[in-house]
């Protein structure tokens, strides 16, 4: 899909100059198709609209925040992709915007190709994670695996465990004989568990508003 | 007879008001420092905020049109080492801004937020010198408080080892790895290079490194390593359980 055609892409960012910039960038690629606004609720307007393929967040909004916004996005349409775009690695609000739905973050620092290659990875259905995150997700799922939310399988702790000592995705695949995709299509999967997980755990809170889990 | 028991009493009663109002005095002296802290850190946080959606968003901005220039104009022709400066300028910027917000932060008190924030600096600094990196601190484990002087020290000492690694070392892979033991944090910091770099540009950075870590009674070894490479270990006493923490 992402060859040789564009990726339809919702830039949702409160800075304006950032944005103009930003669209105008992706939109001159020839890459993408970008359409841009400036908070959560018009967002979810235009996506009811035109449904575009990836949106990339950013995390602080005015009104409802980027992580709010990705959890709504989730629940009417799981099949658009959510990509947090943020200033600093700030690991507590990324990890929660993960647990939201998000399938992978970019910084904006990062060079032009670099955040080229994370919208299509995004698309094509990876799911980039570093060695924080992927050190938070461990303890995640260790504190929390007597809740009947997901487990991980043997396969999907491996990859994560090498993920948390800083390899990249193509070393893992190395090290454990895969292909890279395959343990790009793990690392997705580890993501889609984790917001099982904190469905799960959100359910489990609202049923027994006290001294659960 | 009575008049001595009467003398004791009052005695005896007048130092236990006395410890009373002593013990009462202390707990409203705390109770202060609590509030102090207290607002202390709400004004960190308040600047830090400001300081991260005002500022960085502009530099970031200008960081991403000035690499927008550059796509746009081959190397050579006008302009173009001007908009590299300029990249480079609006990066190191991004990056003392990052350092300014993490100093600030009160959430930053905590140990792992300082590790990651080190983390995170080797991580960025190897990819662009095209390094391997690698990293393991799942031996912190105490839920301990670093004053925001001393993790600055602890920041920058770490910056500089690393830095030098990259300058000096002639390597191709870099280790990090931390953990707690008995009221202190090391770090570990190994490389695979050939370079001696307890002479060479090495020695005036690792006097710098030394005495950061020397100032709160800590330590810095340095080891050459079989068959290649060299380890850099600092341990830092930690500070007692912060009441916030």
């Amino acid at each position: 899909m992402a060859n040789g055609t564009t990726i339809d892409t919702l830039l949702i960012e409160d800075h304006d100059e950032y944005r103009n910039s930003l669209t105008t960038l992706l939109n001159t690629s020839g890459r993408f198709h970008c359409m841009a606004c400036g908070d959560a609720e018009q967002g979810l307007a235009l996506i009811a609209e035109k449904r575009p393929d990836v949106v990339l967040m950013d995390i602080n909004l005015p009104g409802m925040s980027g992580i709010q916004c990705t959890k709504a996005i989730k629940e009417r349409w799981p099949e658009v992709q959510v990509m947090m775009c943020t200033v600093y690695e700030d690991d507590d609000k990324i990890f929660d915007a993960l647990k939201a739905g998000a399938t992978g973050y970019v910084i904006k620092r990062a060079p032009i190709e670099e955040l080229f290659d994370a919208i299509h990875q995004v698309h094509a259905g990876g799911s980039p994670m570093s060695a924080t995150i992927a050190r938070k997700v461990v303890g995640s799922f260790q504190v929390r695996t007597e809740v009947n939310g997901e487990k991980l399988s043997e396969r999907e702790m491996q990859v994560l465990d090498l993920l948390s000592e800083g390899l990249r995705m193509k070393e893992i695949a190395d090290r454990l004989s895969l292909s890279t995709n395959t343990v790009r299509t793990h690392v997705r999967h580890i993501y889609e568990k984790l917001q099982v997980q904190s469905r799960t755990e959100a359910l489990n809170k609202a049923r027994w508003p006290r001294g659960s889990a | 007879m009575w008049e001595r028991i009467a003398i004791i009493c009052g005695l005896v009663g007048g130092i236990l008001l006395l410890m009373r109002s002593w013990s009462q005095r202390q707990l409203r002296l705390q109770v202060r420092d609590l509030e102090d802290e207290h607002v202390r850190d709400e004004e960190r946080q308040r600047i830090a905020t400001d300081v991260h959606d005002d500022l960085s968003a502009d530099v970031s901005n200008l960081l991403l049109l000035s690499r927008m220039g550059l796509r746009n104009s081959a190397p050579g022709t006008p302009g173009h080492t001007e908009l590299q400066r300029i990249e480079e300028l609006s990066g190191g910027m991004l990056r003392k801004i990052d350092e300014i917000i993490w100093s600030l932060d009160p959430k930053s008190d905590r140990w792992d937020a300082s590790i990651a924030f080190i983390d995170r600096y080797a991580a960025d600094l190897a990819r662009q010198h095209g390094l391997e990196f690698r990293t393991n601190t799942e031996g912190v484990k105490a839920p301990v408080h670093l004053s925001p002087p001393k993790r600055r020290d602890l920041y920058l000492a770490a910056k500089e080892v690393l830095q030098n690694i990259v300058e000096h070392a002639g390597a191709r892979t870099v280790n990090l790895v931390a953990h707690t033991v008995k009221g202190a944090l090391v770090l570990r910091i190994t490389d695979d290079g050939v370079g001696d770099r307890s002479s060479a540009g090495g020695g005036q950075g690792l006097l710098n490194i030394r005495k950061r870590i020397e100032r709160w009674n800590g330590s810095v070894r340095m080891d050459r390593q079989e068959p290649l490479g060299t380890a850099v270990v600092i341990a830092l006493p930690l500070d007692e359980h912060h009441p916030n923490a």
